[in-house]
């Protein structure tokens, strides 16, 4: 994985969005339960 | 928020870019498993935050919407063909929208500038040079290319373009500015036009002499090769097991926690956590040891014997048998193409829409809606590319570094932030931040190894 850069204020790009998305995806399949 | 029920409208662009490509990657999911109903609901739900002139994300979901919608219609051909049947494709929109792409992103520029350099160092001391240019409708790759020969040590080489087309026009236009431009600089030239669509073209038609030394160029254009009849395949192969579907991405993207998005993201009465094999594409995965018909035609090139061949490629999986594979590749190229372009034009600019809709819009349709022949953008990467050239008889030839600086350079002048080159077994990879997106690798005739 690659380190965590300093966002920018601007929004957000898609692909920070996907990145996110997936993250937030394998921080629930990680932490258990549904 | 603290109300419980926000408005759906007043969604930051964050949350609401989370909300999409969750219920995107939702409706992918019924649409590939055949759950119209469902899929029509994901849609209506989608198309209250999507906008081809919106953000990134909102702009990536209506392209997205469209191209699922189609997918689905594509089941009742008869509506299908009836709301497509006074739709006009001009050859001349698809230039002009080639030509904005090649003026305001910087790939086929480096592209072109990459190839040219391999040509020039691969041609040095050659008299007799015929290139091949496998799509041709860009003349300013030749122009810098007749350029850049006028100014050899030894001499201009006699220069011999063969030019592809299926449009008789195109080629004329490129005949009379190139023809135009070696006689101010007084190099020996001759165009030779080949009007013809590229599955349909025979080598010998290229008219490839003896005594020539001969380089092919090939920018985006191979993958539309990997097209295959999916019924003809079927009937000829052995039946196959459609690779049921574990892409880990997709999974964790769809487990994402309902939570997190907010009270707005609407449970969901389907399991989106175990997604179904897709029931909708069934298409056989084709190995790149099958003889398909790009393999043969590499084969007949490579009988060429070229000195050069070099090879611009989407990098990127495209070309999955399964649907939600296809969707969620597309997601993260195509984010990064859209993004890409809102850093570099301001939202509201006609060219970037023009892009969006007319280039990367129905790329992303023929990926997602089409199977079988129809499906040509089968963008597939180098890794793959790599192992059919060696099996049709090419060994790689590594780029040079004096190409990579040249192509920093442009990139420098013309000011594109954020866009780079690396450089992986001798193959360049055009990057948008870290992620590469295009690849462009040389190879040879191994006759010359």
């Amino acid at each position: 994985k690659l380190p965590e850069k300093r966002s920018p204020p601007a929004p957000m790009s898609a692909t920070a969005l996907l990145q996110k998305a997936a993250q937030m995806g394998s921080a629930r399949s990680s932490g258990g339960g549904s | 928020s603290s109300s419980a029920y926000p408005c759906l409208k007043e969604l930051k662009s964050e949350e609401r870019g989370l909300y999409l490509i969750h219920h995107l990657l939702l409706c992918a999911n019924h649409v590939a498993t055949g759950s119209i109903e469902n899929a029509n609901h994901a849609l209506e739900r989608i198309s209250l935050h999507a906008s081809p002139h919106g953000d990134t994300m909102q702009r990536i979901a209506a392209y997205f919407t469209e191209a699922l919608a189609d997918r689905i219609l594509k089941s009742w051909p008869g509506l299908h063909k009836a709301l497509n049947s006074t739709k006009i494709t001009s050859i001349s929109e698809h230039i002009l929208v080639h030509r904005l792409f090649f003026e305001l992103c910087p790939f086929l520029k480096l592209s072109y500038l990459i190839t040219n350099q391999a040509i020039l160092e691969a041609m040095e001391g050659e008299k007799m040079v015929h290139v091949i240019d496998l799509c041709a409708f860009e003349p300013a790759q030749w122009i810098n290319l007749l350029q850049s020969l006028s100014t050899r040590s030894e001499g201009p080489p006699h220069l011999r373009i063969t030019g592809i087309h299926e449009q008789k026009e195109v080629l004329e236009q490129m005949a009379l500015r190139l023809t135009e431009e070696a006689e101010k600089l007084d190099i020996p030239f001759q165009f030779n036009p080949v009007v013809c669509r590229l599955e349909n073209l025979h080598v010998e038609s290229l008219r490839v002499k003896t005594g020539e030394a001969l380089a092919i160029s090939s920018v985006l254009q191979l993958h539309s090769l990997l097209a295959v009849d999916d019924e003809k395949q079927r009937r000829n192969s052995p039946p196959s097991v459609s690779k049921s579907f574990n892409s880990i991405h997709l999974q964790r993207i769809l487990k994402m926690k309902q939570g997190t998005l907010g009270e707005w993201v609407e449970k969901d009465p389907v399991n989106i956590c175990s997604p179904s094999p897709d029931s909708a594409s069934t298409s056989s995965p084709v190995s790149p040891n099958a003889p398909t018909e790009v393999n043969s035609f590499l084969t007949a090139l490579r009988g060429l014997s070229p000195k050069l061949m070099v090879i611009a490629e989407q990098e990127s999986n495209q070309n999955g048998s399964s649907l939600m594979e296809r969707v969620v590749e597309a997601l993260n190229f195509y984010a990064a193409m859209f993004d890409c372009l809102e850093s570099t034009m301001p939202r509201a600019t006609v060219e970037r829409q023009r892009i969006e809709k007319m280039l990367f819009g129905e790329e992303i349709k023929n990926i997602i809606a089409c199977e079988g022949l129809e499906r040509k953008v089968r963008h597939e990467k180098h890794e793959k590319w790599s192992l059919r050239l060696e099996v049709a008889g090419f060994g790689r030839v590594s780029l040079s570094y004096s190409g990579m600086l040249q192509a920093g350079r442009v990139l420098q002048s013309y000011g594109y932030d954020g866009y780079n080159i690396k450089e992986e077994n001798g193959c360049f990879l055009l990057c948008w931040q870290e992620r590469p997106l295009f690849s462009i690798s040389s190879w040879r005739s191994r006759r010359y190894d």
